[in-house]
């Protein structure tokens, strides 16, 4: 396999989120304390979208007890990182002086943005204890609700949470909350290793297990639900294409397709906390350079495939890393299926832990360019069925605006 | 026609229309909510996420008495409503969809095996995949090789039913999709009436079997005016004390709307004088609903009947519902109008 290297200078282009907190930024200080006046806006507009992530919507079919318990564990955690964010921008400011970067206010919101949103992944892939596991895992297998969440997807972190306990016996909702607790008093906090990412991703297995209902060959058990049966069998539907609850659901299914085929209960929720994981592509929907808009259009015959372009929003969360791809081909030497076996990625602001919010940033142009035959080396050569994609940011040459 | 009517009405031209049913179509199954009482909604949403526990409590209420809804339909028939809009979702290749709900309805039964309505619900999801093959067409419609399929599908309904007869016939669904069955493989009527009569003393709020029983009686499923005739009246003594005559009103309702349309009363044995006073005996328990309003005053224009028109449509003022209005409705409301305005 041969490292494949994208290199593209670093740009200024702010998107969605981004551009809210450089411009907060960038706003004028009037106060003594230029420093503090100088960040409140860019902090104020964290704090307004980490809250976004806690808020319950009140269409959620929630006991009033509940409602209210799950309101002030969310009160409580917002309260207490609002007030660690302020030290994290000052640690941040003092960390990239000490490095080799050219530091702005911008580098420090973003950096701190991405530790925040990093502290959002890890906490959703987190387990509790071990009867919490136990009735969330049986929530998720008996309540179809699970997926049913009013809340958009890209903020429904917390919400999602909360229904599961809603759909839990009354007897085990308040051991339940206090997990939720303990949970989120772990951000900040140094964490155990996070266990690896499953290969293949669940909703990918579940897919294949779909293609075969489809062609009529052995298929699980497990019939899938109407709506998915609708989807997926009636209109033969591309994952991609689903609404993200018939996403959910797929993903709940395959959980139960899981266990019946002797997966281990720790081991199909870790598989459904990562279908399921919210990182910063989710969450924002920012440009990843998808296979359709940012990735290159087919070679012509015998032409190397064009390098895909480095996502925008990659760029100013200053994000970098290794890619590894594996894909199969079909008689002619096309190739037919890829997938991400291994991500090893490093972004600004985010040190001592994995950036699991961030490792999938380039896993669709990874995929898109391997199926599209990337990485063929000589024309008329086979293409490698495993190889690794680099993507470096070239800062030699300082900002270009 | 009354809402039960036209929802039943609803129902059978779905599926008697759509050949490539077990299928109301995806985007569609999450429209119009507006037009559909709360229980149909709900019904149809647990269904369709499969959410067999809240189907089995929303069965279980409303299999209690007097869960009328507010126009005088069983809220037990709206519940089967939202049931059937996922049976007849149209879906580009039906044939997966049809045998992925008979499986999935198959394990919800299996896993609780003491369930009626579990076991009915899967019969039910056969009858559905039996007439996806059939399609809702005239016999000269079908294909030949369909039929073998469709009436396959059917015994095996009847079979899985017979085989679970002691839970299953304990919930009056069972008969419902038994009167579905009976219907496809040409019952006689008494057949039909007898699963009927045994269906209401599980549930006599159960009125929707009393349509299931009329369609096989009507003329184009090879009864006449005069079967459709007696039967209504039969079912409407059934009910009198109840519901006084509003049972042969919905009932003459729903033939017309299924068969005998603007000459109702030329070629069938309605009695206007009857169908009037159930039209009254509907309005006194349920008052101003525009539905009922609407049949009143088109039955009343069909009939001839000008003096109870003019009150009728008066009382309708802007809430004109064209779906009440029979075959063309503009056009009927139209005329019927110009009728009354002219000397």
């Amino acid at each position: 396999m041969r490292p494949f290297r994208t290199r593209l200078r670093r740009l200024c282009v702010a998107g969605a989120l981004i551009g809210a907190v450089v411009s907060a930024g960038a706003a004028p200080g009037k106060a003594a304390d230029k420093a503090a006046d100088k960040d409140g806006p860019a902090l104020a507009r964290m704090q307004s979208d980490l809250a976004r992530t806690f808020r319950l919507p009140q269409e959620l079919p929630l006991d009033p007890d509940l409602r209210t318990e799950a309101d002030s564990i969310a009160g409580v955690h917002l309260a207490r990182i609002n007030g660690l964010l302020p030290g994290w921008i000052a640690e941040e400011r003092r960390l990239q002086a000490g490095e080799d970067v050219r530091t702005t206010d911008n580098t420090v919101y973003l950096a701190v943005w991405a530790r925040l949103l990093n502290e959002l992944a890890l906490w959703q892939l987190e387990p509790g204890d071990a009867a919490y596991e136990k009735a969330t895992l049986e929530a998720l297998k008996t309540s179809p609700l699970a997926c049913e969440i009013k809340a958009a997807p890209n903020v429904n972190d917390f919400a999602a949470r909360i229904l599961r306990i809603q759909a839990m016996p009354a007897a085990q909702r308040q051991t339940a909350l206090a997990n939720e607790r303990r949970l989120l008093e772990h951000w900040a906090q140094p964490r155990p290793a996070i266990p690896a990412w499953p290969a293949p991703l669940p909703q990918d297995a579940a897919m294949t297990a779909v293609e075969k209902i489809r062609d009529g060959g052995a298929r699980p058990a497990l019939a899938l639900s109407p709506v998915l049966a609708a989807e997926l069998l009636g209109e033969r539907t591309a994952y991609a294409d689903l609404a993200w609850q018939s996403q959910c659901e797929l993903k709940r299914w395959w959980l139960r397709v899981s266990l019946a085929q002797g997966a281990s209960p720790e081991a199909a929720l870790k598989e459904f906390r990562y279908a399921t994981l919210i990182g910063v592509v989710e969450r924002y929907r920012m440009d990843d350079g998808g296979a359709d808009e940012g990735a290159p259009k087919a070679a012509a015959q015998g032409a190397a495939v064009q390098a895909p372009p480095y996502p925008d929003f990659a760029k100013n969360f200053d994000v970098s890393g290794v890619t590894r791809v594996s894909r199969s081909f079909d008689a002619a030497g096309k190739p037919v299926a890829a997938s991400v076996i291994d991500r090893r990625i490093k972004v600004r602001g985010i040190r001592g832990v994995r950036p699991v919010a961030f490792e999938t940033t380039f896993d669709a142009l990874a995929l898109h360019y391997a199926l599209q035959g990337g990485d063929g080396g000589r024309p008329g050569a086979p293409l490698p069925p495993v190889f690794e994609m680099v993507w470096t940011l070239d800062s030699e040459k300082g900002n270009k605006q | 026609m009354t809402s039960q009517a036209s929802i039943a009405a609803l129902s059978r031209r779905v599926l008697l229309a759509a050949a490539l049913a077990c299928a109301a179509p995806a985007a569609p199954v999450l429209a119009a909510d507006a037009q559909l009482p709360a229980v149909t909604v709900a019904a149809r949403d647990a269904f369709w996420i499969g959410d067999f526990a809240a189907l089995e409590k929303q069965n279980a209420d409303l299999r209690q008495p007097g869960r009328i809804g507010d126009n005088g339909i069983s809220q037990i028939t709206q519940f089967r409503t939202g049931l059937e809009s996922v049976f007849n979702n149209n879906v580009e290749n039906g044939e997966a969809y049809c045998k992925e709900l008979d499986l999935l309805t198959l394990q919800w039964a299996n896993e609780h095996p003491q369930s009626a309505f579990a076991h009915a619900l899967h019969a039910r999801s056969l009858v559905a995949h039996a007439w996806s093959y059939r399609g809702g067409g005239f016999v000269n419609k079908v294909p030949p090789e369909a039929w073998k399929d469709f009436h396959a599908y059917l015994r095996r309904a009847a079979d899985y039913l017979k085989a679970h007869a002691d839970v299953a016939l304990t919930d009056s669904y069972a008969h419902e999709v038994l009167l579905e069955i009976g219907k496809g493989l040409d019952w006689s009527s008494e057949q039909m009436l007898a699963v009927a009569k045994d269906g209401l003393k599980r549930n006599p709020d159960d009125t929707g079997l009393y349509f299931d029983v009329l369609q096989s009686v009507l003329p184009k499923w090879g009864g006449s005016p005069r079967a459709v005739d007696d039967f209504i009246k039969y079912a409407a003594e059934q009910t009198r004390d109840r519901f006084g005559q509003s049972m042969y009103t919905r009932l003459y309702l729903t033939a017309a709307d299924d068969q005998f349309s603007h000459t109702l009363f030329q070629d069938s044995y309605a009695d206007w004088n009857r169908m009037k006073q159930g039209f009254e005996d509907l309005l006194a328990r349920y008052p101003d609903n525009a539905d009922r309003l609407n049949s009143y005053a088109y039955m009343a224009c069909l009939a001839k009947d000008k003096e109870t028109f003019v009150k009728q449509f008066a009382r309708i003022g802007k809430r004109i519902v064209r779906a009440k209005w029979g075959a063309n409705p503009e056009r009927s409301l139209e005329s019927c109008r110009r009728w009354a305005a002219s000397p």
